[in-house]
């Protein structure tokens, strides 16, 4: 029976081409498992599948690009499987660099957007391999080590900012509460400047509400006015809004 | 003083664009000031914040270029809140660089010392398809930004072609404004008929899209991600075809002749499209007509399709070509109006600035050709169309006359849709 949905996509292409799926309990791997395997004459395929968590969220794309490495030398084709809205999120300069292949699912089927190359299968046994992961965990415990040293010495620089970072923080505040206080004095200022000009002016006379409207401006009053001011027939269309036409 | 003096001094345009703010007061003259319409919300986790204090929730302007950090971040953090022309009602960052924005805007021309000064009259403008509930925002934004700096004395909104239209002088017309995210054909009557417009779901970044993959498939997939060589690849060798296949045939035939080369200034970068110069046609003709079958490859590759998606209340289509998306907003109308719609059609945005090379003329053509031909073979004949001389700020233009003429007294009306709206007893 055939799978629906993202795997049934993955399944039907690599079908097209050769491959038959594979049952992941079948594979002896100590590396962790792909999401789907397959097998064909070119040799073997795993496929890790991508999430949408892929947007955004650079830990999850580590993770995963860490977990289809220690598969890379597993298989001879390893590929990551995106969908479509995850693809543009996906470096693939990266997959490049690790030999991995990408994959894009969507509505139009499955499209190859990078092809992964074939790699021969490792052989090493579990001799070889000992002393290899050993080499491995002690050179990333003494880099671990340099990196807490580093860490520690960080730590006590901060901590000798940190009253220094305090006192800014004061200062930023009252900054912040001062330049409110002016603006808010400016506007009142402003707008007690703009009463008093009033009251000392002569009262203008009252206009009924039908009367008609000013006229348009003429030449002279547009004098001084940007260029295309000049000629436009919308100043007089404008200047009578508002006297009961109605827009379409 | 009266109004027509207060107004020569205080009146002051908003134009909202999809790419760039367009901002000023009357006395700017010809043009506006221009910055990014555009927000950076800084990662407030960083050590540096939290020593320093923090900084602003939002930074806009040249300021954004300090903060930008790792590519994948931006997606997260750099926020274009006009990008489609609607922002959805829940979008709160959106509106916060907004607000940000505006009073950037307002506080940028305070007037220094000068006692007549209590608040511009601000002429805003928005996309024809803004719904009503944008219209809510930008003014509570306007009564904010006025509560704390006195700066807003009124405040109206228009939709962005009908700016266009009083820009350019033509009280009866059809406005095409296409933007970086969607392109609006509007028909105006002295009014902006609103229950006319048609949205379409495509823009210049339609183009920059189809650019890519043509760098993409001429080798320079590691230039094809760069949004800004990608744009700039586009500007320079970009063409509008009169007939996309037989253009395809004449640069085939000639390829010298065709041929597309661009050097990116300041870099060592040089592009050579060589035998695949044919492809340049195919930048300008994805803009105008989406449906011509040599497309079909591309999607078909996974270059997405420009679909019909619903923004808010507004349908904007995705595959309607041009001079379809003009008769189905003319023939909205009545039809007495039709013809008077199809003499003045407008283009404005700077989707519509395509160059013909003198040694191409025939074969490519400017974007007013292209329409026309597009009406004609629909059976449209009787048509005038021009492309808005500096497109970029006639809505700021259009805005500075209509809050310049419109009298103070009529006070807006959610009816109507326009007047003046004050915040001040």
């Amino acid at each position: 029976m055939e799978m629906e949905g993202p795997l049934g996509q993955v399944e039907r292409w690599f079908k097209a081409r050769g491959f038959q799926p594979l049952e992941l309990d079948e594979l002896d791997l100590r590396a962790g498992k792909p999401d789907m395997a397959f097998e064909g004459p070119q040799g073997t395929v795993f496929v890790v599948f991508v999430g949408r968590e892929a947007i955004g969220n650079r830990s999850y794309f580590a993770d995963l690009l860490m977990r289809a490495s220690r598969l890379r030398g597993k298989c001879n084709f390893l590929y990551l499987a995106t969908p479509k809205v995850v693809a543009p999120f996906m470096d693939v300069e990266v997959l490049r660099k690790h030999a991995i292949g990408l994959l894009v699912l969507g509505d139009e089927g499955v499209i190859e957007a990078l092809a992964s190359p074939y790699k021969p299968v490792e052989q090493a046994g579990p001799a070889q391999e000992v002393p290899e992961g050993l080499e491995l965990l002690n050179d990333v415990l003494s880099r671990l080590s340099a990196i807490e040293q580093r860490l520690s010495a960080l730590e006590g620089e901060v901590m000798g900012l940190r009253p220094l970072a305090g006192e800014l923080k004061a200062l930023r505040g009252l900054r912040e509460q001062v330049r409110k206080l002016s603006a808010r004095l400016d506007v009142l200022s402003r707008r007690v400047d703009s009463l008093s000009a009033r009251l000392a002016a002569p009262a203008p006379p009252t206009r009924p509400v039908t009367a008609p409207s000013p006229p348009a401006p003429t030449a002279p009053e547009l004098e001084g006015l940007p260029s295309f001011f000049k000629d436009n027939p919308w100043l007089e269309i404008l200047a009578r809004r508002g006297q009961g036409e109605v827009p379409a | 003083m009266s109004e027509a003096e207060y107004k020569r001094k205080f009146t002051f345009g908003e134009d909202y664009g999809t790419s760039f703010y367009k901002f000023g007061p009357i006395t700017c003259g010809e043009r506006p000031e221009v910055i990014e319409n555009r927000g950076y919300f800084p990662d407030e986790s960083m050590i540096m914040f939290q020593l320093m204090g923090r900084p602003r929730e939002v930074v806009i302007g040249d300021e954004i270029a300090q903060f930008l950090g790792a590519r994948e971040e931006l997606a997260e953090r750099l926020v274009y809140p006009m990008r489609n022309g609607v922002i959805e009602r829940d979008d709160e960052r959106a509106w916060r660089v907004v607000e940000e924005i505006t009073r950037y805007g307002l506080e940028r021309f305070r007037p220094k010392a000068d006692p007549a000064f209590d608040g511009f009259y601000v002429c805003a403008s928005l996309s024809s398809v803004a719904p009503r509930y944008m219209y809510e925002r930008l003014f509570e934004i306007h009564r904010r930004v006025d509560e704390e700096t006195g700066l807003v004395r009124a405040i109206t909104i228009i939709p962005q072609p009908l700016a266009v239209a009083i820009a350019h002088k033509t009280p009866t017309c059809v406005v095409i404004e296409s933007g970086h995210g969607n392109t609006q054909v509007c028909p105006v009557s002295r009014y902006p008929i609103r229950r006319a417009v048609v949205a379409l779901n495509r823009g210049g970044g339609d183009a920059n899209a189809m650019t890519s993959q043509i760098l993409y498939d001429a080798g320079y997939g590691d230039l094809a991600k760069e949004e800004t060589i990608v744009r700039m690849v586009k500007e320079a060798i970009g063409l509008v075809p009169r007939d996309l296949d037989e253009a395809i045939r004449a640069a085939k035939a000639e390829p010298e002749k065709f041929r597309a080369v661009v050097k990116i200034p300041g870099t060592r970068i040089t592009i050579d499209l060589g035998d695949e110069s044919w492809a340049r046609f195919l930048i300008g003709e994805y803009v105008f007509n989406p449906k011509h079958e040599i497309f079909q490859s591309y999607f078909a590759r996974g270059m997405p399709r420009p679909r019909d998606v619903k923004i808010g209340d507004v349908l904007f289509r995705g595959m309607l070509d041009f001079g379809e998306a003009i008769i189905e907003a003319v023939e909205k109308c009545p039809v007495e109006l039709q013809p008077y719609l199809y003499r003045e059609v407008l283009l404005s945005g700077g989707n519509f600035q395509w160059r013909v090379p003198p040694e191409l003329e025939g074969v490519a053509v400017d974007s007013s050709t292209k329409i026309k031909l597009l009406l004609k073979e629909k059976g449209v004949e009787e048509v005038s169309v021009e492309v808005a001389s500096e497109p970029k700020f006639s809505v700021w233009r259009g805005c500075i006359i209509y809050g310049y003429a419109v009298p103070d007294r009529f006070e807006w009306s959610w009816d109507r849709m326009e007047g003046w709206m004050k915040f001040r007893p």
